[in-house]
């Protein structure tokens, strides 16, 4: 079961901002509300690995796939993305949505008004960055709410944070020594496909997902490298890692770089999800023998 | 930043540094908001948490207020308890400030609420 429908998760998620100037270096593409919902949804009905849960996203961009998981109930959420451009994008976002805390300007969810800054007096010097962005416009936030009617409180009280991060370093969610390592329940993830001047980029963040994951990765992947992702996905969860191919999808990638030179590039695409909790650590144990391989 | 992720944090990615944690913490602005009480979820956090760091550090905020200075036995049945440590895990974040190495030193800005673990080139 999820807390909310399917339908009602992908408006919410159209109502999102979106990339202003995507990056090539980065691989940029939106991910596109109907495969998040979907991806979200199947996750939550199928698996029960999003609600309760602590869930991470890795690339979280302007942040889809995490803001869908709050929707859907996780406990606690963090977007890892290496773009601050992104992350102002993604901070609109949360705001748009109803986030309360530090995503809010006022102390709790409302509309209009932004002057009430509850935080306590900021002292006279800057720091870096520190008032950048504190004026941001807001004309938009209200959009979402009042047209949610009971739904707009679902937001309000999820906990969310985002950290600006190489997800790929090898020395940080890559590594097995890392404080992250197997601290979320869930990953999900629409990492770059490791094409154009990125080569890998997929398979680094495949292998910091599987590490800092308890349960299950969601990810997605190019069909054509199937075979290898799947392979690798094994290798790096450990002994008993189970990978499954839930769905293939059509990524049709709307033209966001100069370069495309046609109108809409097609990308077959995988749908994965790797199950690592039959993988031995010690708090995990217990739930070995009642789990039968799929 | 919640002080659930400033608990995970390191800087251990800079060149030269082998522990990097605990993060100290210098913070202009503090928000406290309120956050859906999951006790399931919060006495299963519980066993990855660094207590001592997650006490020092809402303490050096100013925010350690009722919590308790070590995990009580049995905590997954006490709602009173496990009520205090989501309230400083989840409800207490740190909005503007900085993280500091305490190795090398360097500081990570917090911003809006993000705390930026980024690292320069040389500094890989």
């Amino acid at each position: 079961m999820a807390r909310v429908k399917l339908r009602v998760l992908e408006e919410y998620l159209q109502e999102l901002d979106v990339f202003e100037n995507p990056k090539i270096s980065l691989e940029q593409y939106v991910t596109q509300p109907h495969i998040a919902s979907h991806l979200l949804h199947v996750a939550q009905t199928t698996f029960s690995d999003v609600e309760g849960c602590s869930v991470a996203d890795l690339g979280c961009g302007c942040g889809a796939l995490t803001l869908g998981s709050a929707v859907l109930g996780a406990a606690y959420t963090v977007g890892f993305e290496i773009d601050p451009d992104a992350v102002k994008v993604f901070r609109k976002n949360a705001k748009k949505l109803g986030l309360s805390g530090q995503w809010s300007s006022t102390s709790h969810k409302r509309m209009g008004s932004e002057k009430n800054e509850t935080v306590s007096p900021p002292e006279d010097e800057n720091l870096d960055n520190s008032d950048e962005n504190s004026e941001e416009t807001s004309d938009d936030d209200s959009i979402l709410l009042e047209s949610e009617g009971e739904d707009c409180s679902l937001l309000t009280e999820s906990a969310v944070d985002v950290v600006l991060c190489d997800v790929t370093s090898s020395e940080g969610l890559g590594s097995t020594n890392s404080r992250w390592y197997k601290s979320f329940d869930t990953v999900v993830m629409n990492p770059p496909f490791g094409t154009k001047n990125n080569h890998g980029a997929d398979m680094a963040f495949l292998k910091s997902a599987l590490r800092i994951a308890r349960c299950a990765v969601y990810s997605l992947h190019k069909t054509s490298t199937r075979n290898y992702v799947l392979t690798k996905g094994r290798e790096w969860g450990g002994k008993g890692t189970t990978a499954e191919v839930l769905a293939k999808l059509r990524f049709d990638l709307p033209k966001s770089y100069k370069f495309h030179n046609k109108k809409n590039v097609d990308v077959e695409v995988d749908f994965v999800r790797f199950d690592v909790s039959h993988v031995k650590e010690m708090e995990c144990n217990f739930s070995n023998m009642s789990l039968n391989k799929r | 930043m919640k002080l659930l992720t400033h608990n995970m944090l390191t800087s251990k990615c800079l060149k030269g540094v082998n522990v990097g944690y605990p993060l100290g913490i210098l913070a202009k602005d503090v928000k406290v908001s309120e956050v859906d009480f999951n006790p399931e979820f919060v006495s299963r956090i519980i066993p990855k948490l660094d207590w001592n760091v997650l006490w020092n550090a809402a303490d050096s905020i100013g925010h350690s207020g009722e919590l308790p200075k070590a995990v009580i036995s049995d905590y997954e049945n006490n709602q009173e308890f496990l009520k205090k440590a989501h309230h400083v895990l989840m409800e207490v974040e740190v909005i503007n400030g900085e993280l500091i190495c305490p190795e090398s030193g360097r500081k990570f800005p917090i911003s809006d609420g993000i705390p930026n673990m980024l690292l320069n080139e040389d500094e890989v």
